[in-house]
Formats: structure tokens, C-alpha cells, sequence
């Protein structure tokens, strides 16, 4: 298992087939799916080098340097207290080097370049596993969220019909209700209702005494009390009937006079 | 941080989903509950309102007010008869002098106090076959308020 990894990867301009090339390459080598990168345009390709991210590294100028090599060189460099290297060939990283780089270039013969990250351009950490897992993650939830407020406001609503129905057969029986007592007390009003016969026929005497008239027929039927009375002094009866009282009939020949009360 | 500010956005938006989600049950069970007692009680009330507490005497107790109304009338000693027709008790009798005309009177206190619907009445002439009588029309009803 590798501690660093460098290479290059084909010329493109979409951000995203760069970051997934490298991740791929990348993490075969470090066999970790987190990682810290940096990637630069060459003339023929992109160059990358990766990270593990526990590593002290957080700097790198080493792709600088591989834009820059003219002629084939091994461009030297610090990781873990240790020497490593990165071999590059016109513009473009062409091996990585993870043990005795000085060594390898005076075999081969090449030149060696020393770099100090301090300087340099700032790693870039990313894990697309675990982003593929939050995404998967938020969506998820989400989902799950948007399944519960759809399921809670959904069967609010049946509630709220629910509610509607009991509300509309509350008004009808309320309705219902007030149409049976009103029924009901007109009814029992009718059936107890109570005629004063005796009274009436009292007030009737005195008027009739005091004309010395004789009573013929006192009829009550459905709520009219009628008087029939034969009278020598029909003018004075007249005049002496109270105001709620219709006549009839009126007989100055025979001196009778039928009245009637309007209400009792 | 960015990454702890989207989840506490996300955790506040489901912490008020739930608490308005838990109020607006609470406020629907509570209104549904008093609504579903409504309909209850409203419902055993229409149940009681239509049972009349009163209704009219059937036969067997026509023929009893009638036998109760003829002893009345031996009481009180009048020249009259009760006799039931139909749905009425009908009273027929004759107004010999001023003491059967009191008696008259206190029959008609007797009907007016009693459990009855006085339909007509008509005292004098032209009432009965006879010179001077009465007649008296009635129906008898019965009152249920247990």
C-alpha cells in the first residue's frame, strides 16, 4: 500500500470526470476512499499526486516544479520524514517513487530536484464515497420527511371531513331537534288547553240581568263564544257590550241580538 | 460547518413539523370529540323529543272517562247522560231550572279541571231536542311524564 500517489490522467475540461479519474487511480493505490488531492494542466495531460489524509502534508509544490522539468528529472520531496519522489518527463508524471529516490536517479542517471512544499498550492481533501453515502443519506431522509408531512397533513384532512360530517349532522339534528319540540309543544298546547266556560258564562248573567234580558243560546265551538239573548231593551245592550265583542245578529222586531266574543 | 449548519436547519424544519403536526391534531381530536358528544347527545335528545308526553285516551280508556262522567252526573244529580261517539265523550242533558243550570256550571268546573280537551259547548235553546238543555263535547287525553 502506497503512503503517496502521482500519475497523470487524459486531458478534459469537465471538473467532474477529473475528480472521478483521479479518485479512481487514487484510491487503488492508497486503497483508502478518503484522500487529499492537487491536480495540474500539462501540455498532453492533467498531473495529479494524492494523499492519505491523516498525512502531514497540507501544502504541495510539486506539481510546480513537474510544469516546469524540461528534461526527464525525479523531482524529490518530504513525506513522513522520509525521502520520496515523483519522476516526470516532458511536463507529465510519468512514476512515483516511494523508497531511496536519490538512489534511483543516480542509476538511471537523471537529474533531481528538490521541492519545498511550504509554499505551494493547498490540497484539496474529498471522499466521494462518503459524499455518495450523504447524498444518499439526505435524499433518504428527505424523502422520509416528505412522505411524513404528506402522510400527517393527508389524514388531517380526512379528519377535517370527518369533522365536516359530524359538524353537518350536528346543524341537521339541532334543526330536527327544535322542529320536534316546536311540533310537540304546539301539539301539547292545543291538546291542554283550557276553556274558562264558567267565567264567560258569569260576565254573560250580569250584562244579561242588568238589561233584563232572557238568554236564548250560549255557544262555544273551536275558540268562538257566541250569545244569543232576547232583549226589551236591545239599544241598552248594545251600548253596554264590551269593546272585544262582534254582533251577529240584530232583531229589533223580535228583540234578539246574537254577539260574539273574539277571543277567549 | 457548513455541513452542521444544513443539518441543524434540518433537524429545526422536522422539530416544527412535528410540534404544528402535534398541535393541529390535538386541536382536531379535541374539536371532533366535542362534535361527536354533540351529535351523541343531540341524537338521544331527538330520540326522547319524539315520544309525545301526551296523546289522546284510546278506546278502553274513552269507556271508562264515559262511566266516571255518568257517575259525576248522578252526583251532581242532573238530568244528563255521557256517551262516547267516536273520539269525543258527549254530555246531553236538560236545564229544568236555576239549580240544574249551577249544577251545569260545576260540571263545566269539573271538565275544565280535568284531563280534557273541551271541543264544544252549547247551552240554551236549539242545543238538544229539549226546550232548554245542554250539550257538551269533549275529548279525553292522557299525560305520560314518567
Amino acid at each position: 500500500m502506497a503512503i503517496f500517489t502521482a500519475g497523470c490522467i487524459p486531458q478534459t475540461s469537465k471538473a467532474r470526470e477529473i475528480r472521478d479519474n483521479v479518485y479512481k487511480l487514487a484510491k487503488h493505490d492508497l486503497d483508502s476512499s478518503a484522500m487529499k488531492i492537487s491536480v495540474r494542466k500539462s501540455p498532453t495531460c492533467i498531473n495529479f499526486i494524492a494523499f492519505l489524509p491523516k498525512d502531514s502534508i497540507e501544502k504541495e509544490n510539486i506539481l510546480k516544479k513537474v510544469s516546469e522539468c524540461e528534461e526527464d528529472s525525479v523531482i524529490i520531496f518530504e513525506l513522513d520524514y522520509k525521502k520520496v519522489a515523483v519522476v516526470c518527463k516532458d511536463k507529465k508524471i510519468i512514476d512515483y517513487i516511494l523508497d531511496k529516490p536519490e538512489e534511483f536517479a543516480k542509476d538511471r542517471g537523471l537529474k533531481t530536484v528538490f521541492v519545498d512544499n511550504a509554499k505551494g498550492v493547498k490540497l484539496v481533501s474529498f471522499n466521494l464515497d462518503s459524499d455518495a453515502r450523504e447524498t444518499k443519506a439526505g435524499f433518504l431522509s428527505l424523502g422520509f420527511t416528505a412522505i411524513l408531512t404528506s402522510a400527517i397533513f393527508f389524514s388531517g384532512y380526512q379528519y377535517m371531513l370527518d369533522i365536516k360530517v359530524n359538524k353537518a349532522k350536528q346543524l341537521t339534528l339541532v334543526k330536527q331537534y327544535k322542529n320536534i319540540i316546536k311540533k310537540e309543544f304546539s301539539k301539547t298546547k292545543n291538546i291542554t288547553k283550557k276553556v274558562d266556560i264558567v267565567s264567560m258564562l258569569e260576565k254573560v248573567e250580569t250584562l244579561t240581568k242588568q238589561t233584563n234580558s232572557t238568554l236564548q243560546q250560549i255557544k262555544y265551538d273551536e275558540g268562538s263564544f257566541c250569545v244569543e239573548v232576547k232583549t226589551p231593551q236591545i239599544n241598552t245592550l248594545l251600548a253596554m257590550l264590551p269593546k272585544n265583542i262582534s254582533i251577529k245578529q240584530s232583531d229589533l222586531k223580535k228583540d234578539i241580538v246574537q254577539y260574539c266574543y273574539e277571543k277567549i | 460547518m457548513r455541513k452542521y449548519n444544513l443539518a441543524i436547519v434540518f433537524i429545526l424544519i422536522l422539530l416544527t413539523i412535528s410540534v404544528s403536526a402535534y398541535f393541529f391534531y390535538l386541536d382536531i381530536i379535541y374539536k371532533d370529540k366535542i362534535i361527536k358528544n354533540d351529535v351523541k347527545q343531540l341524537s338521544a335528545l331527538n330520540n326522547l323529543a319524539k315520544k309525545s308526553i301526551i296523546k289522546y285516551a284510546d278506546k278502553k280508556e274513552m269507556l271508562k272517562k264515559t262511566t266516571e262522567y255518568n257517575q259525576i252526573i248522578q252526583e251532581l244529580n242532573l238530568d244528563a247522560i255521557a256517551s262516547k261517539k267516536k273520539n269525543e265523550i258527549i254530555i246531553q242533558g236538560t236545564i229544568h231550572n236555576n239549580l240544574s243550570y249551577i249544577l251545569l256550571k260545576r260540571l263545566l268546573n269539573i271538565i275544565k279541571n280535568d284531563e280534557v280537551t273541551l271541543i264544544s259547548t252549547c247551552i240554551g235553546q236549539k242545543c238538544t231536542k229539549d226546550n232548554y238543555g245542554f250539550l257538551i263535547r269533549f275529548r279525553p287525553y292522557l299525560l305520560k311524564l314518567k
